[in-house]
């Protein structure tokens, strides 16, 4: 019988949500405030994980400072498929009125590109590299370090997050076009602006998750299809469009796959996410959190 | 302040305002009035913004805002309290104001506004850590004027306040309406309640089938025959 209150157990979750929360996070931000779906965010995190492994293969610069790489290299990505892409799909009338479904087949198309690219480039063969795996004790359990590193950082940014959308004059934009689009337009908000801002931003988190995954997990072109569908799950269960809610959800996502797994087997990984998801469309489409759509 | 001429608006193929030419006097109360589906609200989107032109061009303070984003009109001084009040629900009512106020002229002057607009709506700032969307109707159009003006337009655009309000209520609004004009804004009103309208306007016009039909001083359509019989029911 596995011992549900060990640490070990409760630090995976932890690590867990705080990916998936990042993850989340900027699926939720480029759907909130255009309605795209974007099914090639996991890519943009497959993207960031060969960029660290390379980065430490070839210079031996670890992935706590390749992140930064990803950051910008990941947010200048997204600057230009938003620019040669989505912006024109947003501005055909035609292809607008069905918008949740055209964008989805036209990032479907990208992360095919992106991940036959990456086979082609570096084969299809899953890799990993030896960083931070000294054994950590807190107390009477044992974790390695890299897991407390990516805890660490995945935490940070969740909640920088957080702030910066509660604080800032931009945060306080995006969440005005999330929640009513006509209304922001209206007290004056830069909507081509800000819609550039979040799909930049959104895929430079994926980018950064990318970079913390490639510490615990091997790369592989193929990494980033699960934690698209993950990330779906989690915005659906913290509501659509609902930033603060999908780092619940992120949360609430991680202790059932967490908890689950230990509790039976790995196989059961994929019928828990996918579970979740069926249920919560069935019974609770609107999220976990409240009945409104759209909170924050 | 605000020139209209010959502007033709719709949505998508369909037009709706044909050829519409109108003035709006600084320091003016200008009153647009006309019966449901005549195109009121389709000029005022069409002014704020978020609907194209098809033909024809709009003027505000001598610059051309035909083809301008709707985020440069309201860095120009203009504002729409639009139809429905659209205030974000799940916003305080704190932060409706602040969004209000994101326009880059207006927000250094954040904190100063907000106190004017708590002393115009006192309600408002009992209130201000609730969401919107747990106000009452007449709390909300309170809330939608004020994130309108948070902005300091010069020109404040308002689209149909009196809608859905109690009538006691109502009649503080547009005595609300009056004492906005007295801080020096220039308001162009649609309403309903046309009667109450032309009772503070200065000028109105009536929209008819996206057409202009009649226009006049508010006092002289008030005493007109035709506009007793067709909207005041006399
Ligand atoms: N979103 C829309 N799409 C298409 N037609 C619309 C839309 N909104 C309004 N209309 C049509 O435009 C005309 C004018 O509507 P509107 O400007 O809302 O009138 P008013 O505000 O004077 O009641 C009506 O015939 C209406 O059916
Ligand atoms: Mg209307």
């Amino acid at each position: 019988m596995v011992d549900l209150f060990s640490g070990q157990l409760l630090i995976a979750a932890l690590v867990l949500a705080a990916i998936y929360g990042l993850v989340a996070l900027g699926l939720n931000l480029i759907y909130g405030t255009m309605r795209l779906l974007n099914v090639a965010h996991g890519e943009i995190l497959m993207l960031g994980g060969y960029l660290a492994y390379w980065t430490f293969t070839l210079t031996g610069v670890g992935p706590v400072w390749s992140m930064f790489l990803a950051l910008v290299l990941a947010g200048a990505f997204g600057a230009i498929v938003y620019r040669t892409l989505c912006r024109r799909v947003l501005r055909s009338s035609r292809l607008i009125e069905q918008i949740e479904a055209n964008s989805l087949l036209l990032l479907f198309g990208v992360s095919i590109i992106l991940q036959n690219v990456i086979a082609l480039s570096f084969t299809a063969t899953a890799r990993a590299y030896p960083y931070l795996d000294d054994i950590v004790r807190i107390g009477t359990f044992q974790v390695t370090a890299d897991r407390l590193v990516v805890l660490g950082i995945g935490l940070a940014l969740c909640f920088a997050a957080i702030l910066f959308f509660r604080l800032s004059a931009t945060g306080l934009q995006i969440r005005a076009l999330i929640q009513q689009p006509d209304a922001a337009l209206l007290v004056g908000v830069d909507v081509e602006r800000m819609r550039l801002i979040s799909f930049s931003l959104g895929f430079a988190i994926a980018g950064v998750a990318g970079c913390l995954i490639s510490m615990l997990e091997q790369v592989s072109p193929f990494m980033g299809f699960p934690f698209t569908i993950a990330a779906f799950v989690v915005i659906i269960l913290g509501g659509l469009g609902n930033l603060a809610g999908g780092l619940a959800g992120a949360a609430v996502l991680a202790a059932i796959e967490v908890y689950g797994v230990a509790l039976t087997t790995t196989s059961m990984r994929s019928i828990l996410i996918y579970g979740v998801f069926i249920a919560v469309l069935v019974w609770r489409p609107q999220g976990l959190f409240g009945g409104r759509s759209m909170v924050r | 302040m605000l020139e209209i001429a010959d502007l033709s608006a719709g949505y998508g193929e369909a037009g709706v305002l044909d050829a519409v030419s109108l003035d709006v006097a600084r320091g003016s109360i200008t009153a647009l009035v006309g019966s449901n589906g005549a195109g009121k609200t389709t000029l005022m989107r069409t002014v704020a913004g978020l609907l194209p032109v098809k033909a024809g061009g709009i003027v505000f303070d001598g610059s051309d805002l035909t083809r301008a984003a709707p985020h440069d009109r309201v860095e120009r001084g203009l504002s729409l309290v639009p139809e429905g009040r659209l205030i974000f629900p799940g916003f305080s009512v704190e932060e409706n104001l602040r969004a209000g106020a994101i326009a880059p002229h207006a927000r250094p002057r954040l904190a100063a506004r907000l106190e004017e607009m708590y002393a115009l709506f006192p309600i408002l700032k009992q209130r201000r850590r609730q969401p919107g969307g747990t106000l009452s109707g007449g709390e909300q159009q309170m809330l939608a004027i004020a994130r309108g003006l948070m902005s300091c337009p010069r020109l404040l655009l308002l689209d149909e306040p009196s809608l859905g309000l109690a009538p006691a209520v109502a009649q503080s609004l547009f005595e609300t309406i009056v004492r906005i004009r007295g801080t020096g804004v220039t308001v162009f009103v649609v309403e309903q309640d046309i009667r109450s309208t032309l009772e503070i306007a200065d000028t109105a016009y009536v929209l008819e089938n996206g057409r202009i039909v009649m226009l006049g001083t508010a006092a002289d359509l008030l005493e007109d025959p035709q506009v007793r019989q067709a909207y005041l029911g006399l």
